[in-house]
């Protein structure tokens, strides 16, 4: 079975961007925060040019979502061989049935609860996030980011929730 | 800490952070540097993530992408490389370069993306490709496939997998081929959990140096024997002698806890007198026994809190593991004459080079205590003749602390055929007799540029003096020809023959050294001591000789020698007769130098003219020790 194209989109937002590099680059510069690291390039550009990637990457997962139950339901291998030799009129009731069984079965509407939920405090931490960092000065060195530590913590910690949350999702299109 | 020379290298297979660009540095890579503090070492300069300093790092990391080209840019197209890759960890994992740590640990991805790097792919992520579609299924992963290899080519080699994909969906897969842990990326403890990891798995050598070598056997004992210290359960050592047993609990009790505080306390059963042994351990009570004239605390409450090291731990009587079982089921201990016990928190490690089972099965060892010290682990350590890999570094080392200790010697280098020597014997001693041979070379050729093997003496394990017989000329005395006969008959003690006694016998150690054996070394004593004892009256009478105009040489007088050698002003001339001629009765070989030198022969004829009668008989010591 060809591994579903809602499972690449989840791949290249979760394990490449989220993971790979945005969660990679923010657990970084609170190393760097802690004073732990040196390192000026990401000193200089984090806040201005790697923070905000959240906001163009964040519409990911609401597409996520909302596509998740069209796009991995069982209904959908009424679409390719063998199923889609059926009648036009059994594919409907067939698939209304299976979807609804598998709607039933499997706790979908948590998984979709659960990351909405995810995402929205990711969304308010990042928020608070950037309020604090206009109130700031223009300098943007460690030191004096270093009392906003917290707050990077917790962006770091919702979006981590977040990532978990996305795993949580099947990640075959199920019968059963 | 550990400092930068001896970090553990890890290599990380991954396709996102082994990958390098023309013209730009690879910011992932530094990124994962950063979050997991690890030192970027690879060999790849126009791929170094941008200019960054881990404080402190944790490991070192050699990047591999585990693909082909490693820098790929649009219109490349990116193909897994096992091959490659495993020819990359064989070059690290071979030794074939002492200068160059040997992997620690494989941190290793599972998802690898290929195909063709196309504008989109490439900007979203820089060189890397689209991707196919069965890169992304778990059961096709790159990284599984890559485990196996791994695991049927170097068994030895610990891999951990390092993805931030799901570990649910491979837990079963990397588990069967050999992987020790997963460590998710984008985790908040990372780091940490690094640190346990590398702690737990990873091939280190010793740190403090204390243990010296780098072998796949030593490395897989203190990794067993860290995972003990972990666990704070009861450990025991086997080995033969002098494989540094000790040391082994010595580096278990360091990486049991960060408190140094805690008490590490050592009871030798061999050394302990069987008599006493129970009041040592478990302490007594003033009265409990005739001379318990106060409170003693024992070593296991001394060791409350921390680690009782129990040494040579079949040599135990019998009562006293009755009481040490006791100790262990019920984490009290009773002192002799107490009425109540004391709770306490001891972690036992104990040491053998016996067969305890054996001893066991014929009653000569409780089998529930061997049960009780053995709950936690048991960790042998390699006998040296089978890792003769870690010789070199253990010859230089000795040589080195030789050397240091006595500044004097010349600093020499070991020439090949000595090491083939050192290489082809079988070390029943190990290590300690590896050391008494090293150290004995150092200081009889104290200036010896190059060591070589016949410098070298193996005495099939027993630790050997240096006798002034056995002390080859030094460069001092070469060429002194002045007549054919060896050294140790013209008598000569210089400095250095004195300096070679000394330093022997501070370094002689007699732990693990069992009665019989020291008895078997009574008779070599005894000639050293003669030897010692003539060549000191031979100094005395040249120091107190009289030049006459006859003589001018000066006239040899036995009773102001004896008064010098014995600072007893007092002593007749009769009285320094009959010293002399003992000392001449002491040993054979020391009777053997009446006859060749002139200086001794001399003496002891005026020391029989002044007391005829011979001596009655020889002083010896008997096989029971007994003068």
């Amino acid at each position: 079975m060809s591994v579903p194209v809602w499972q690449h989109r989840r791949g290249h937002f979760n394990h490449d961007w989220l993971k790979n590099q945005f969660l990679l680059a923010l657990g970084n510069f609170i190393n760097l925060l802690d004073d732990l690291i040196e390192n000026e390039e990401l000193e200089s550009s984090f806040v201005a040019v790697v923070l905000p990637q959240w906001e163009e990457h964040r519409h990911e997962v609401i597409y996520l979502l909302a596509d998740f139950e069209r796009e991995m339901s069982p209904r959908t291998l009424f679409q390719t061989s063998p199923l889609a030799r059926c009648d036009q009129d059994t594919q409907q009731w067939l698939g209304d049935i299976v979807h609804t069984l598998w709607l039933v079965k499997h706790p979908i509407q948590n998984c979709l609860q659960e990351a909405s939920t995810r995402l929205c405090e990711a969304d308010e931490a990042y928020e608070c996030l950037q309020t604090e960092l206009k109130r700031c000065s223009n300098t943007r060195s460690a030191s004096a980011l270093r009392p906003l530590r917290s707050l990077f913590v917790d962006f770091y910690r919702a979006c981590q929730k977040l990532a978990k949350a996305i795993e949580q999702f099947p990640s075959d299109v199920r019968i059963t | 800490m550990i400092t930068s020379s001896v970090l553990p290298r890890l290599l990380i297979i991954d396709d996102l952070f082994g990958r390098i660009h023309k013209d730009r540095r690879n910011k992932e890579r530094a990124n994962l540097c950063g979050q997991y503090l690890i030192e970027d070492v690879t060999d790849d300069e126009t791929g170094k993530g941008p200019e960054q300093r881990v404080k402190t790092p944790v490991a070192q990391a050699v990047f591999c992408r585990g693909q082909k080209p490693r820098l790929s840019t649009v219109g490349d197209m990116v193909e897994n490389d096992l091959e490659g890759t495993l020819q990359v960890i064989q070059e690290g994992w071979s030794g074939r370069h002492p200068d160059r740590p040997r992997w620690a640990m494989i941190l290793l991805d599972l998802c690898f993306y290929t195909g063709k790097v196309t504008h989109e792919s490439n900007q979203k992520t820089l060189g890397m490709p689209e991707g196919r579609v069965d890169d992304d299924d778990p059961e096709q992963y790159f990284g599984l496939r890559l485990l196996k290899e791994i695991h049927h080519r170097f068994p030895d080699l610990p891999v951990v997998i390092l993805s931030s994909k799901p570990r649910g969906q491979v837990s079963r897969e990397f588990t069967q081929h050999g992987a020790l842990a997963f460590l998710p990326r984008g985790e908040e403890n990372s780091k940490e959990l690094l640190r346990e990891y590398i702690k737990r798995h990873a091939l280190i050598p010793d740190e403090s140096q204390e243990i010296i070598g780098h072998s796949t056997a030593l490395l897989l004992t203190l990794r067993a024997a860290r995972r003990a210290a972990l666990d704070h359960l009861n450990v025991l050592i086997r080995g033969e002698r002098g494989t540094g047993k000790e040391l082994l609990a010595r580096y278990i009790h360091r990486h049991g806890s960060q408190d140094v505080a805690r008490p590490y306390v050592v009871v030798d059963s061999g050394a302990l007198n069987p008599q006493l042994y129970a009041s040592e351990l478990f302490g007594h009570k003033r009265g409990s026994f005739t001379g318990a004239d106060r409170d003693r605390k024992g070593r296991i409450l001394q060791a409350n809190g921390g680690d009782l090291f129990l040494d040579e731990i079949g040599n135990m009587p019998m009562d006293v593991q009755v009481g040490l079982l006791r100790v262990l089921e019920q984490r009290e201990v009773v002192p002799l004459g107490a009425l109540e016990g004391q709770p306490v928190n001891v972690r036992f490690i104990s040491a053998t080079n016996e067969d305890l089972e054996s001893k066991a099965a014929t009653s000569g060892f409780r089998k529930d205590l061997l049960d009780r010290l053995r709950e936690g682990s048991t960790i042998s350590l390699q006998p040296l003749r089978e890792r003769l890999d870690d010789l070199d570094q253990l010859v230089e080392s000795i040589v080195h602390s030789a050397e240091q200790a006595k500044p004097s010697v010349m600093k020499r280098q070991i020439e090949p055929a000595a090491m083939e020597r050192l290489r082809s014997y079988h070390w029943p001693g190990n290590i300690r007799e590896l050391r008494s041979c090293l150290y004995n070379a150092v200081y009889s050729y104290p200036d010896v540029e190059h060591l070589q093997p016949i410098h070298l003496r193996f005495d099939e394990g027993t630790l050997r003096s240096p006798m002034p017989s056995e002390i080859a000329p030094t460069s001092s005395r070469a060429g002194n020809s002045k007549d054919t006969l060896p050294e140790e008959v013209n008598g000569d003690l210089t400095a250095d023959t004195l300096e070679a006694i000394i330093t022997v016998m501070k370094e002689f150690q007699f732990d693990n050294i069992k009665p019989a054996e020291l008895l078997n070394k009574l008779p070599l004593l005894q000639e050293a001591y003669a030897q010692l004892a003539v060549q000191l009256l031979k100094a005395a009478l040249h120091a107190t000789s009289k030049p006459t105009l006859d003589n001018p040489e000066g006239e040899l007088l036995i009773h102001p020698a004896i008064k010098l050698i014995t600072g007893d002003k007092s002593i007749t001339a009769s009285k320094a007769a009959d010293i002399i001629k003992r000392l001449f009765a002491l040993h054979p070989e020391v009777e053997k130098l009446i006859e060749i030198d002139p200086v001794l022969k001399q003496a002891y004829e005026t020391a029989l003219r002044l007391r005829p009668r011979q001596p009655s008989h020889r002083t010896t010591i008997s096989s029971d020790g007994s003068a």
